[in-house]
């Protein structure tokens, strides 16, 4: 197959989702929408009929298709184009929050919102994949719905009961509840950070011995007037061309870099604040600009000493911040230092 | 004094015994890492014209050191990503407007979209480049044609072994197993000498006590 991109209109009912990329190979044209979709359907997966499968396995929204049940593979659970939602609850506590009545179904999928949101996983909504892709109708919590006037929510939302061909996507808006302001994060009189110390156990047969732990920062920043979220999280990183391992740091945008996420167990929150902002951009800088391959990276020991590692790395995010909390006692190399401030 | 001897073989033992249970031989070690995560190609895009085409090309892995990474941890596949200036960062391909052809052994790969972050790269993109396997010593041959400018001084084209995340911590497994190995390679070499040492006593003191009968 000889791959290269396609530039595509892809349209939902009427309404022009925008202009995609999509796959092309010399044997057939294999266009994706923008949710990863390549078979053309309705909202919530149900195949048009209109389209036949290039690809065996690939069908709604990145998913697989099972061949034998018919239900899609989502990596964490099976999701059912029939029923509009999955058929087990999501196992990531994390992607519930209480600020979106949204999340509380926890059988739904994207929050009731298949048009402009995708899960490829199973476990956490992915915001609008393309962002240059207009809006069609907004409901005040920031999900978008085709159809629905801004201000209303489409019914479908939370409850997931599927794309019902023959009824106008009007049919299912109402006006939204009024949610009490505390649960919208705090009064929305600008914005608002946190920072959240995690820890989770190091996989592995000889650390888990030791009850050694791993630690990583969940912070909400300010950047540049936009509210977003980061993992701040540091390890092994071997450089090229040698066999020396050094200690590096990232600032992954989103909840999550593989088992360093949002739903792991909570040490220490700083709670939500405008006033944190400054601080949270602080932690957030130092691991953007952490320096590669200066710092000799070392595990912990069997004395239970052990860094410059991943927790001493988290050390130092906390003092950028300005924050101090207690790290747990199995934090292998939280205070070792790393040679500058 | 009588009860020396005794002692020492006792603490030999117990300083061998741990040092016995490591002692089995790692699947991996750190001096595989290279072969794990060394880039396998790269290429600069800074300064590419539109309709200019850049060209990777390389053997896939294929050493001994692969085989123990791929034996141990299995065969991760590949990744053609685009890694911003710094290379901290993978920049989105999509994003890039390039147009991507891989072929490996002059036969067109099966190309996915790499959904899942790299291990060692911060990303914002919901794809982080084109994924595909290959077999060990095929080659591999990658042909981009920019379809714009490509502005960003410094972007490097890459074919890297496609990581997860979730590798960091066989990464610590390793070292932390060859960091223990270090220690009890020393509370070994102790124990073992102690253990001689403990015996040598015992065995001399089984020889004085026989003098008497003698006389």
């Amino acid at each position: 197959m000889t791959l290269s991109t396609l530039s595509n209109r892809v349209y939902f009912g009427d309404s022009l989702l925008g202009t995609t990329t999509g796959y092309a190979n010399s044997d057939a044209a294999v266009i994706k929408d923008r949710l990863g979709s390549v078979q053309p359907s309705y909202a919530y997966g149900t195949d048009t009929g209109s389209g036949e499968q290039t690809s065996p396995g690939d069908d709604f929204a990145t998913y697989w298709k099972h061949s034998s049940t018919g239900f899609e593979y989502a990596m964490n659970r099976y999701y059912s184009t029939g029923y509009g939602r999955f058929l087990t609850v999501d196992p990531f506590g994390g992607s519930g929050m209480a600020v979106s009545p949204l999340s509380w179904n926890r059988y739904a999928h994207s929050s009731g919102d298949p048009v402009n949101q995708m899960d490829p996983s199973g476990l956490d909504d992915i915001g609008d994949p393309d962002p240059d892709t207009p809006p069609f109708g907004c409901d005040l919590f920031g999900g978008c719905v085709p159809g629905c006037p801004v201000g209303m929510i489409n019914a479908a939302l939370g409850i997931s009961t599927g794309f019902l061909p023959g009824l106008g996507d009007e049919d299912f808006c109402f006006v939204l509840p009024i949610v009490p302001v505390f649960l919208q994060g705090g009064g929305g009189a600008g914005p608002e950070c946190f920072a959240q110390l995690k820890d989770r156990p190091v996989k592995d047969s000889i650390a888990s011995k030791f009850d050694a732990v791993h630690t990583f920062w969940r912070v909400q920043g300010d950047i540049a007037g936009v509210i977003e979220q980061f993992i701040l999280t540091a390890g092994p990183l071997i450089k090229p061309g040698s066999t020396i391992q050094y200690l590096d740091a990232w600032a992954i945008p989103g909840n999550s870099a593989g088992q360093d996420n949002s739903a792991q167990h909570l040490v220490w929150s700083s709670g939500l604040s405008g006033s944190l902002c400054a601080s949270v951009d602080r932690m957030i800088i130092a691991a953007e600009r952490f320096p590669q391959n200066q710092i000799l990276y070392r595990p912990v020991s069997a004395l239970g000493f052990g860094g410059p590692n991943s927790n001493s790395a988290a050390h130092y995010f906390a003092i950028a911040g300005g924050f101090d909390p207690t790290a747990p006692w199995n934090a292998y190399g939280w205070p070792a230092g790393l040679g500058f401030s | 004094m009588k009860r020396l001897p005794a002692f020492l073989a006792f603490a030999g033992l117990l300083l061998t015994l741990p040092a016995a249970c490591l002692l089995r031989a790692p699947k991996l070690r750190s001096s595989d890492f290279e072969a794990a995560f060394g880039r396998v190609a790269s290429g600069s895009l800074g300064g590419l014209g539109a309709r200019q085409a850049v060209d990777l090309a390389a053997i896939s892995s294929d050493t001994g050191r692969w085989r123990r990474v791929t034996d141990a941890w299995g065969d991760p596949g590949y990744i053609v990503a685009v890694l911003a200036p710094g290379g901290k960062s993978i920049d989105c391909l999509s994003d890039l407007h390039l147009d991507v052809e891989v072929t490996i052994d002059r036969r067109p790969a099966e190309l996915k979209d790499a959904t899942e972050p790299v291990y060692g790269y911060s990303s914002r993109c919901r794809s982080e480049g084109f994924r595909f396997l290959a077999p060990p010593g095929a080659a591999i041959k990658i042909h981009v044609v920019a379809e714009q400018d490509q502005a960003e001084a410094g972007a490097e084209l890459v074919i890297l072994h496609y990581w997860s995340w979730d590798v960091k911590d066989r990464i610590v497994g390793v070292d932390l197993h060859e960091d223990l190995m270090r220690v009890e390679g020393f509370s070994g070499v102790a124990g073992v000498v102690l253990l001689a040492l403990g015996l040598i006593l015992s065995m001399r003191g089984r020889g004085s006590p026989g003098a008497p009968s003698v006389r």
